[in-house]
């Protein structure tokens, strides 16, 4: 475990580099989906205020 | 699409330079390649600031196609700078006329995580594009609606 966790010595370069791409692509993520429900959410509301 | 570039790049520069203190012994040298992406990362910044610069989104838009066509430049010179200059950064060594530089058990995983960024990628392409259009049917929406008033004759 402690030998995973070194990585041969480079530990302290290696899983910063995950930490980071996962914060990042989550936060991305995250954004684009939340921006995207707002969006439809809009639109639903748009499309059912003037039934036509 | 360009938030996606800007993180990607980012996070190319950054996980690079943690790899480049170990392998290479320094944070970060103005080497070609290095310095050339840094560029992309600040044309990206700069596609998103002029696209929302603009009150009328359109103009915004206009003005940064613009700007990312004159980026597209930049792609070759990112592609060949470890040819075209011979600094720090190592040549290619997956993309070669002879077989790949790279032992298999690195190849592997770097394909394998080669494609899992491309399908994110895609996916969150797809969300955004999804967003984009709803908001310019919602805001279609808004005009039409402000037109009908001003004549009433107007109808879909």
């Amino acid at each position: 475990m402690s030998a995973l966790l070194d990585m041969g010595g480079y530990g302290a370069f290696v899983w910063p580099s995950y930490a980071l791409a996962l914060a990042v692509l989550t936060g991305l993520a995250w954004s684009s989906w939340r921006a995207r429900r707002r969006a439809r959410a809009a639109l639903d509301a748009a499309e059912r205020g003037e039934p036509r | 699409m360009a938030p996606i570039g800007a993180c990607f790049t980012a996070l190319c520069l950054i996980t690079g330079s943690l790899w480049g203190k170990p392998m290479w012994g320094t944070w970060w040298v103005w080497d070609a390649r290095l310095t050339s992406v840094l560029l992309l990362f600040f044309l990206y910044l700069g596609y998103m600031a002029l696209a929302n610069a603009f009150e009328d989104e359109g103009r915004g838009t206009r003005a940064a196609a613009i700007l990312a066509i004159v980026g597209a430049i930049n792609l070759p010179v990112i592609k060949f700078s470890v040819d075209w200059w011979n600094t720090l950064h190592q040549p290619a060594s997956v993309t070669r006329l002879d077989a790949p530089a790279i032992h298999p058990a690195m190849l592997t995983p770097l394909l394998i995580m080669a494609a899992a960024f491309l399908t994110y990628f895609i996916t969150i392409l797809l969300w955004r594009m999804e967003t984009a259009l709803a908001e310019r049917r919602v805001a279609a929406r808004r005009a039409l609606a402000e037109a009908g008033a001003a004549t009433p004759v107007m109808r879909r």
